[in-house]
């Protein structure tokens, strides 16, 4: 076949139409949500993302076009950059809402959180695919956990939970792509379980139960292992009391208010409360472009970052949340399409790594704003306000573009 | 052992999982935008809403020659919205200098609120505008503060009808839940405000505003038309402002009582005063808690109205209730003579005294009566017996309210014989009793209202009208609702006898008790009364009426503390007849002066009772 670097080929043209369209129903919302604000400063917000779409723009391009091998070689240099970024951010970060996550570069500002999804799916991309280990070894594993590990921690330092939380996602699903068997998934799944029962005494006895009497013989496992798994849950359970104390008052609130929004109205839960009466609201065909009440008149709480799919429920209805929900599952679609149809395990990973750092983000954020999970703080790709994120969701797309259009390399 | 799960059935698996996720976010979306859509979008549209009230104006109040007497002026009101207030403490801190209020009293009122506190609660009152100014130069350093030009309440003749308008106030949460008012709003506290607090609190109106989440009003709301606050009827009272002020005046600011002017053939109020008074005022801005408690422990009960709740004995006035009993059971004749009066009587081992300690010799009725004469009166009483005294004295109504429209009325104590049975036992009171309430005294206790409306009775054929202070209200469209004259009750007494009691009322300002009252212009009946008071110096009452064959006015007087009724009472009844009497035309003007009245003491104690 014959191998062209213009990106329309091989359907990179629709995925820069289903990326351009959400990046214009951003800019649409974010110019509703902000153009009337009582804050100058974010009067203009419109004007910006437009500016970080034209640069976004030339990233995808330049992504699709730069050989994913480049990336493969340099990926150790972009990880180094990441941690750093996120070292400095820890003495010299703009802080915002309690948590550093900002480097302020005049009017624009970078998250190196976000540059460290990118620099995090190439780095392990690269490890697991130059190990020669079998992936079901523990010291690959093992090994695997330090690349996520490190970065991670840096991020719940900031402390961002929700990147954190991303991080978490995407390098099991990249394991999970990568072969890794599912017992040792359930090393690292079991223990979020156990945390989350150990809140309540009988939910963490009903999860030993189902962990020891129904996990336990299924994986048929050896008996090292299972003392293993069974063990990790009892420390972790018993000390996620601890980890709970650690949290940012503001994080626990969070939680709390998730599982019960009604608790203070006014305070925490103000913001779920709030979301879902301007998406409920908003009705099957919204309450039209710029009419949205809940919008306008600042009932919606960082309407034009985490919650702005609020914004196009209320303004758009169902039928613009339904479209914006139809274009993500497009590009996942044509991202897994990628990694399953690619020859080269190293681009198969980028795209599965960049597909589910797309999928996760949207899905904690849309879940995040209909009251289906806790308020995370993890943007909505393409559509939230904020140039790193715009930045990062085209060179995600662009990677997707660039694997699929290259599946026949093998590395 | 679970092992690795081949290359495509992964991809179909992350597919399918997120398949799965994306069909949750579209179940929740369509419970949410379709199945809620309702309920959210209420909710969205009292998001924004905000009701902001606009009081009415209270209806104003006149008297029977339609000069104000009290309306609403506009002024600023301050408040404070709870819902907008993070720091109390701090802003009231802030605001009690130039509020002058009490920092506690801010943070009070707003702790308050317990619901709906995203309604402004009202602060302060009648705030003077620099102070205004200030607060809106600054409102940053005044987070939800908000002030409103409203109405405060105006007493134009403050002190002297304090009891009978009464005041208003704002009503507060438990009222609200049980009343249906608003929280915050004005509503009569006592007096005729009260009384016709429907007819004069008027409809609010209500503007509709858009607002942000922080408060930030947008503007008015277009699918949503204000509504303008209609104001409360004029009500017009059957005072005349005249005799009020000549009432009041009398008693000047030392001395306590209550006096009643009515038209005995209608039961008009013509003037109703209890003393002392406060400034009602207060209560219309801001009342600070000192004032009110400087109010409330006062000695000398300013708040308390007597005319209505004051119960007194009601000394000599009471013999013609006995007198007319004793007629009307044919016990007398006018011609029939009980055993001479020689300064007392015997009476088992007790020597009951009269009045007079020279004595009055052997009298008829009409004698007994001009003088006053004690002696007769145990002797009728005890003639008449408690039982038939006690079913005459509930037949003239001193059992029961008289139907006066202004709150709070007391009913006074006409004792019979099952009350001493049950209060002293059945063997330890007998039938000396009778020698007191013949006379007026002992546990016989009447209101001044009750005594006025009895005596109107006896001298209006026996007819006893419902006393009022209402004339009429008058909607703001002009449509006017005139009181009409409602008969309370007939007196248990024939027309012969109510022609011997008159005989002896005129005979008592005429020749007796109180000839020193008399007007010389216009022939007056009445009868002076004193009420004993364990406590201190006798109650000085008088109860008077003119022209006598017709009368036109009544007048019922007590003085407190003041000794007989000759000397203080009656005089200020003739002072305010002469008044009413110069306005009539029938006395000439210019008058001759009306002071001074009465000081203490001023050389006449010789003067009956
Ligand atoms: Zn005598």
């Amino acid at each position: 076949m014959l191998q062209t670097r213009n990106p329309f080929t091989s359907g990179g043209w629709s995925m820069f139409v289903a990326g351009a369209l959400l990046t214009i129903i951003s800019i649409l919302l974010v110019y509703s949500a902000n153009h009337n604000s009582p804050d100058p400063r974010l009067q203009d917000d419109w004007v910006k993302q437009i500016i970080w779409f034209v640069l976004a723009a030339v990233v995808f391009f330049a992504t699709t076009a730069i050989p994913l091998r480049m990336h493969e070689i340099f990926a150790p240099i972009y990880y180094g950059i990441a941690i750093l970024m996120l070292l400095g951010l820890i003495l010299f970060g703009a802080s915002m809402f309690g948590a550093q996550r900002w480097y302020s570069l005049g009017a624009f500002s970078i998250q190196p959180a976000e540059i460290g999804k990118v620099a995090f799916i190439f780095m392990l991309a690269r490890y697991l695919t130059y190990s020669r280990r079998p992936i079901s070894s523990l010291r690959k594993i093992a090994a695997a956990s330090a690349i996520c590990g490190v970065i991670t921690l840096l991020v719940v330092r900031q402390p961002d939970l929700g990147s954190a939380v991303i991080f978490a996602i995407v390098f099991l699903v990249m394991m999970f792509w990568e072969g890794m068997p599912v017992k040792y998934l359930l090393l690292f799944i079991t223990p979020v379980a156990s945390m989350i029962a150990s809140s309540s005494m009988i939910a963490w006895i009903v999860f030993f139960a189902l962990l020891i009497f129904a996990v336990v013989p299924l994986i048929r496992s050896s008996l090292a292992f299972t003392i293993t798994l069974v063990a990790i849950n009892l420390a972790v359970g018993a000390f996620s009391s601890i980890a709970w104390n650690r949290l940012h008052d503001y994080q626990q609130m969070r939680i709390k208010i998730f599982l019960d929004p009604g608790q203070d109205p006014l305070g925490a839960g103000y913001q779920i409360i709030q979301s879902k009466v301007a998406i409920g609201s908003g009705g099957l065909l919204g309450k039209g472009y710029l009419a949205g009440s809940q919008n306008k008149l600042d009932f919606l709480p960082l309407r034009h970052t985490d919650f702005i799919f609020s914004v196009a429920a209320e303004e758009f209805g169902m039928l613009g949340s339904v479209v914006i929900i139809a274009l993500f599952g497009y590009i996942f679609h044509r991202g897994i399409r990628a990694a399953m149809k690619s020859r080269n395990s190293f681009s198969a990973l980028v795209a599965i790594g960049a597909t589910s750092a797309l999928a996760f983000q949207m899905l904690v954020n849309i879940g995040m704003v209909l009251g289906l999970l806790p308020v995370a703080g993890v943007p909505l790709p393409f559509v939230s306000y904020g140039g790193s994120s715009l930045l990062v969701s085209w060179v995600f797309l662009g990677l997707v573009v660039n694997a699929e259009r290259n599946w026949q390399e093998y590395s | 052992m679970v092992d690795q799960v081949p290359k495509t059935s992964r991809g179909w698996i992350l597919t399918g999982g997120l398949v799965a996720a994306i069909l949750l976010i579209l179940a929740k979306l369509i419970y949410l935008q379709v199945f809620q859509y309702k309920y959210y979008f209420q909710m969205s549209e009292e998001n924004r809403i905000r009701v902001l009230p606009r009081s009415a104006m209270r209806g104003k109040i006149v008297d029977r020659e339609g000069r104000l007497l009290a309306s609403d002026r506009p002024a600023y009101t301050v408040s404070i919205i709870p819902s907008e207030v993070s720091k109390i403490d701090y802003l009231a801190g802030e605001l009690a200098p130039l509020l002058e209020m009490d920092e506690k009293a801010i943070v009070r009122k707003v702790a308050d609120r317990r619901t709906r506190k995203y309604e402004p609660v009202a602060i302060r009152r009648d705030l003077s505008f620099p102070a205004v100014c200030i607060i809106e130069e600054s409102s940053e350093l005044f987070p939800g503060v908000v002030y409103q030009l409203d109405q405060t309440r105006t007493y134009y003749y403050g002190k002297s009808l304090c009891h009978l308008i009464g005041y208003t106030g704002e009503v507060d949460e438990r009222e609200a839940k049980d009343q249906q008012f608003r929280t915050g709003s004005i509503i009569g506290r006592a007096g005729v405000e009260r009384q016709y607090d429907q007819s004069l609190r008027g409809i609010d109106g209500v503007d509709y505003l858009e607002v942000s989440a922080t408060g930030r009003i947008i503007g008015p709301l277009e699918d949503r038309p204000s509504k303008d606050p209609l104001m409360g009827d004029e009500l017009a009272l059957t005072i005349d402002m005249d005799l009020q002020m000549a009432a009041d005046s009398c008693f000047g600011d030392t001395l306590s009582g209550a006096a009643i002017f009515l038209d005995p053939k209608t039961g008009e109020i013509l003037a109703l005063v209890s003393k002392p008074t406060f400034d009602p005022n207060l209560f219309a801005g801001f009342v600070s808690r000192s004032e009110y408690q400087s109010l409330a422990g006062d000695e000398r009960l300013p708040l308390f109205d007597r005319t209505i709740r004051g119960t007194y004995p009601p000394g000599s006035t009471a013999k013609i209730l006995t007198a007319g009993a004793a007629l009307e059971e044919g016990l007398i004749t006018t011609e029939t003579h009980f055993g001479p009066c020689r300064g007392g009587m015997q009476f088992g081992n007790r020597f009951f005294k009269c009045w007079d300690k020279r004595g009055h010799g052997s009298l008829g009725l009409l004698a007994a009566l001009e003088q006053s004469c004690d002696v007769y009166f145990y002797q009728l009483g005890l003639k008449l017996g408690l039982e038939k005294w006690s079913k005459y004295a509930r037949a003239c109504g001193f059992d029961q309210t008289t139907g006066l429209d202004i709150p709070g009325e007391k009913i006074g104590h006409a004792p019979d014989e099952k009350w001493y049975e049950k209060t002293y036992g059945k063997y330890n009171w007998n039938k000396s009793v009778m020698l007191n309430l013949g006379i007026g005294q002992g546990e016989f206790l009447v209101t001044p209202i009750e005594l006025a409306q009895f005596y109107a009775g006896v001298v209006n054929h026996g007819v006893v009208m419902k006393p009022h202070v209402i004339r009429y209200l008058r909607t703001p469209k002009g449509e006017t609702n005139y009181y009409h004259a409602e008969i309370a009750r007939g007196l248990p007494f024939s027309e012969e006898t109510l022609e011997i009691l008159k005989e002896g009322l005129y005979r008592v300002v005429q020749s007796g008790t109180a000839v020193r009252s008399r007007i010389p212009e216009v022939t007056m009946g009445g009868k002076t009364g004193t009420a004993q008071n364990p406590h201190g110096e006798d109650h000085s009452w008088f109860v008077g009426y003119a022209p006598a064959l017709d009368p036109q006015i009544l007048g019922c007087v007590i003085v407190e503390n003041a000794g007989h009724g000759s000397t203080v009472a009656a005089p200020f009844v003739k002072a305010v007849f002469v008044k009413f009497f110069q306005k009539k035309g029938i006395i000439k003007m210019p008058p001759p002066p009306l002071l001074p009245l009465v000081s203490a003491g001023n050389g006449v104690n010789s003067a009956a009772n």
